[in-house]
């Protein structure tokens, strides 16, 4: 089991800065999500990490093995790492059997053929492949190439597991499924890993740290729960889970919105508030449309539609479009708007 | 047609509803250019089967059928001698061409080789050069008086190599081929995904290694294409071995046709018909494996997802000798032929004994332009290529419409002759449209005149101009014809209309590159060039011969010259391969 360490890492991609002075440290056994738009830098570190991609500047080790660092210009070319790299187009070599695939990684480790065979079999087993041994990958569905490509990477035991969006080439339904497979799987070979995705959803189902990246930078890292509950940006509180923002002035604990309406603020939490000019970042579970007009809000209801089970409506307030969610359909035309202050932020305007 | 032709020329598969002929002239148009396309490529073909089953040439009337040639041909040790020949060169000269080529390809589209879009330009140019004209060139560099062979005489005392034996005209010729496996493959290289090398080297693999057990093997289709391409160009390759292999007495299948069917005395129709379809069984097999193969590539095509970012793989120490390697390889092979071509075309004479600046002269342009015939094949040459490139594209698109757009039963077979001609050796062709203007009514009017050569080299290249256009129509979607013949457009109109038109680029294309096929074109020009009607090739051929190397390169360079000038034009083809 081994720790990975990165510290103060520096990319460049074509002349441009794509990573600035990026540092985490992932334990033993954990799972870490780098999380993040296109264009975050989110897959340039793992590239960086991976050795598929030279950094400028930092240091990168895993244990007491140092893959890079830039101080003393040490670098360890991809192959002598010891790492297993999952992408997310699979990369499984279409020349080659399923076996074959898998077999090739404990070729190059010089691990005889009776020995190869057994561990072959024993990765294959754990992602439920055996009986497509002898398949091409070409023979295989999406779902089914993504656990041959993880058997591949299992196979050689490596020290730290990492996973390129592998569930993005998915079907909606098929990559639940394989979420939840893949998470018990980790759980079950307890191995490192870091994870990329733009998935914000998959992020909080997986992992147990969430390292939310921007512009090539760290904005925030913390558990799921952390990042979901409690964003220190606006950017994290948009980025991870549906939510609504409506400006507002804060003074005296109390939030006066654009059309002159007041809303109440929770004692504590929600973020330090100076007075002055703000937005409230509301989730849909943080709201609910109500019947009696003195319980919250007036709002005007604009549209609904139908979850199944609920309806998500979209609502105008203050002059602002806001979700929410109902057990209920609301017709369109004036509404009642219930907030509950201990689940609503406060980020300065 | 069979399904694997069908499947190799791209019909369409027949549950797809194809627009049916409505228009009174849509049958009539249909059925000409079958018969049209049928005729011009049998014609060579059938005289020469029928041939080898006759006791006396066609034209005598006395002739019986027999398998007398056959026999006889398989008793002559000549014969067996000249095909054990062809398949070493043919072996040899693959294995050098296929080694060469493939490494070119791995360094220059995976690797971090400095200069490689130079390196990989120059080591294309041989393409658009004929193979009599570096065979000129590989003489005056690496010949017994060579330029090269001369300095290095002079350097170590001794003559350094023989190029007049099998070693030396398989590795010349292997040389030659290789920018065609190089063209080949790198096109395969390039679209290798860079995550497949990437999961490699995160295996555990070295750069290396990652090259040679997965990119190399995803290669094999290319590998495999190009080297029954190139097999089979060296089996019917006529002008290397006849001007490098004739001098030491070493005969091959092709320069026993020509010794026997063209310069002696007295021909022996029945024998050569023989040793003829004896060539044509077994290039037409290869042609059919080839066209099989090409079609059979789904295991190394690569499930979709984002393309890895292209990320060269650093050669590290051997950075330096790739890059003399593959210097090497286009001074050697490439600048040194076709430069020496040039200024031989340009001196007096070319040898390390006499100073360059001594040598240059203008004198073998004024020659070309002074004798007659020299001018004349020039012309002819030109006049050949334009009608040829002309009738051609004509012939191209009406075939492509018919073949891949109508409902004509075996329209597959249509398709399917369109591109055999690249199973028939050039110096056949010439040999079958000679034999067959005693046959077809009509055609011993053009015989003597540049008009049979214009038939026998668009049959020829016909394949060239079918790759052009037949992708380009593919990627037309059915709808059109759909559309058109919903509105009420006959099948010709809506072909004349709506698929014309957007083929338009393509069909230029295709008549470029039938234009420079005809400029280079000399082998089926051997058998039907008559005083009045010799071609740039015939002339060059003859005269080189006679020894009169100065005159000939600077034909050769100029014939270089007007190619390069229309594949220049070529570039400005929107969405056009310079390489079919």
């Amino acid at each position: 089991m081994t720790d990975l360490a990165v510290t103060s890492l520096v990319v460049h991609y074509s002349g441009t800065p794509a990573v600035r002075e990026v540092s985490f440290t992932a334990r033993s056994g954990e799972w870490v999500t780098l999380l993040g738009p296109s264009g975050c830098g989110k897959s340039t570190t793992l590239s960086a990490i991976a050795g598929l991609e030279r950094p400028v500047s930092g240091r990168i080790a895993a244990g007491d093995k140092v893959f890079f660092d830039g101080g003393t210009g040490a670098w360890l070319e991809a192959e002598r790492r010891d790492l297993g790299l999952v992408f997310q187009s699979y990369a499984l070599w279409p020349h080659m059997s399923v076996e074959q695939n898998c077999a090739y990684p404990l070729k190059l480790r010089r691990v005889g053929r009776v020995e190869r065979r057994e561990k072959v079999r024993e990765a294959l087993g754990l992602v439920g492949m055996e009986a497509y041994a002898d398949r091409y990958p070409h023979q295989l569905s999406g779902g089914q190439q993504q656990r041959v490509a993880l058997a591949r990477t299992l196979v050689y035991r490596p020290k730290v597991l990492l996973l390129d969006e592998p569930l993005s080439n998915l079907d909606a339904r098929v990559r639940e499924k394989a979420r939840d497979w893949l998470k018990d799987l980790q759980r079950k070979v307890g191995l490192t890993t870091i994870f990329v995705t733009h998935d914000q959803v998959e992020a909080l189902a997986l992992s147990d740290r969430i390292i939310v990246m921007e512009q090539g930078r760290i904005v925030q890292d913390g558990t799921p729960v952390e990042i979901y509950e409690r964003p220190t940006s606006r950017f994290v509180a948009d980025f991870v889970g549906t939510m609504s923002f409506v400006p507002a002035r804060i003074g005296d604990g109390k939030a006066r919105l654009a059309d002159g309406q007041w809303l109440a603020l929770p004692a504590r939490g929600g973020g330090p508030r100076p007075p002055g000019e703000a937005v409230i970042a509301l989730r849909p579970e943080a709201l609910e449309l109500v019947e009696d007009a003195r319980a919250g809000l007036a709002t005007e209801v604009v549209a609904a539609s139908y979850l199944g089970g609920r309806y998500s409506h979209l609502v105008t307030l203050a002059g602002v479009p806001v979700h929410v969610e109902s057990e209920r359909a609301f017709p369109p035309g004036p509404a009642t708007l219930s907030v509950k202050p201990e689940a609503l932020l406060v980020f300065p305007n | 047609m069979s399904g694997l032709a069908a499947r190799a020329v791209g019909v369409p598969t027949p549950d797809v509803e194809l627009p049916r002929a409505t228009g009174a002239v849509d049958r009539p148009f249909q059925a000409a250019t079958y018969l049209l396309v049928a005729v011009v490529v049998l014609a060579p073909i059938v005289p020469i089967v029928v041939q080898s089953f006759a006791s006396k040439p066609l034209y005598d009337a006395t002739r019986a059928w027999t398998l007398g040639e056959y026999a006889d041909l398989m008793r002559d040790p000549a014969f067996w001698q000249a095909a054990w020949n062809t398949l070493v060169f043919g072996a040899a000269s693959t294995l050098v061409a296929q080694a060469v080529g493939v490494a070119l390809a791995l360094l220059i589209a995976r690797t971090d080789l400095p200069g490689r879009r130079v390196l990989g330009a120059v080591a294309t140019w041989p393409i658009l050069v004929s193979h009599l004209v570096l065979a000129f060139g590989w003489i005056i560099a690496y010949g017994p008086a060579g330029y090269v062979t001369t300095w290095l005489a002079d350097l170590t005392g001794g003559q350094p190599w023989n190029l007049y034996t099998i070693g030396g005209l398989s590795l010349a010729a292997g040389l030659s081929m290789a920018p065609l496996t190089y063209l080949y493959c790198v096109g395969a290289a390039r679209t290798v995904d860079g995550s497949l090398e990437n999961a490699a080297r995160l295996a555990g693999a070295g750069p290396l290694r990652a090259l040679l057990t997965v990119t190399l093997p995803m290669l094999r289709p290319a590998i495999v294409a190009s080297a029954i391409l190139n097999f089979v160009l060296a089996v019917e390759l006529l002008v290397l071995p006849l001007l490098l292999g004739a001098p030491s007495g070493l005969e091959f299948l092709t320069t026993f046709i020509y010794a026997r069917g063209f310069e002696d005395s007295t021909p022996r129709h029945g024998m050569v018909a023989a040793v003829a379809v004896v060539l044509f069984v077994v290039v037409t097999i290869l042609v059919l494996v080839q066209m099989r193969l090409v079609g059979d590539g789904r295991r190394f095509v690569t499930v979709g997802g984002k393309a890895a970012r292209p990320r060269r793989l650093g050669l590290g120490p051997w950075k330096w000798p790739a890059f003399a390697l593959v210097a090497a390889f286009d001074l050697l092979f490439v600048v040194a032929i076709l430069g020496g071509l040039v200024l031989r075309g340009l001196t007096s004479v070319l040898s390390p004994y006499v100073p360059l600046a001594d040598a240059l002269t203008l004198d073998n342009f004024r020659t070309i332009f002074e004798y007659e015939q020299y001018v004349r094949s020039i012309w002819n040459t030109l006049a050949v290529a334009l009608i040829g490139g002309a009738i051609g594209t004509v012939l191209v698109a009406a075939t492509a419409l018919v073949a891949l757009r109508s409902d004509v039963p075996g329209r597959s077979g249509l398709a399917f002759l369109a591109v055999y001609p690249r199973a028939v050796p050039g110096l056949l062709i010439g040999m079958g449209f000679l034999w067959a203007a005693t046959w077809l009514p009509g055609l011993a009017l053009l015989q003597n005149t540049i008009w049979i050569l214009v038939l026998a080299f668009v049959m020829r290249h016909l394949p060239t101009g079918w790759g052009a256009v037949q992708p380009a129509l593919l990627q037309v979607t059915r709808d059109h014809d759909r559309a058109a013949r919903i509105v009420g457009s006959s099948w010709l109109r809506m072909a004349g209309a709506v698929l014309l038109p957007q083929m338009r680029p393509a069909l230029l294309a295709c008549f470029i590159l039938i234009f420079v096929h005809l400029v280079k074109e000399y082998a089926a020009a051997v058998f039907l060039f008559a005083p009045g009607s010799e071609v740039m090739g015939t002339t060059m051929l003859t005269f080189w011969i006679q020894g009169e190397n100065g005159a000939v390169a600077a034909l050769a360079t100029l014939q270089v010259g007007i190619v390069m000038a229309f594949m220049a034009l070529l570039s400005f083809v929107p969405g056009a391969r310079a390489h079919d």
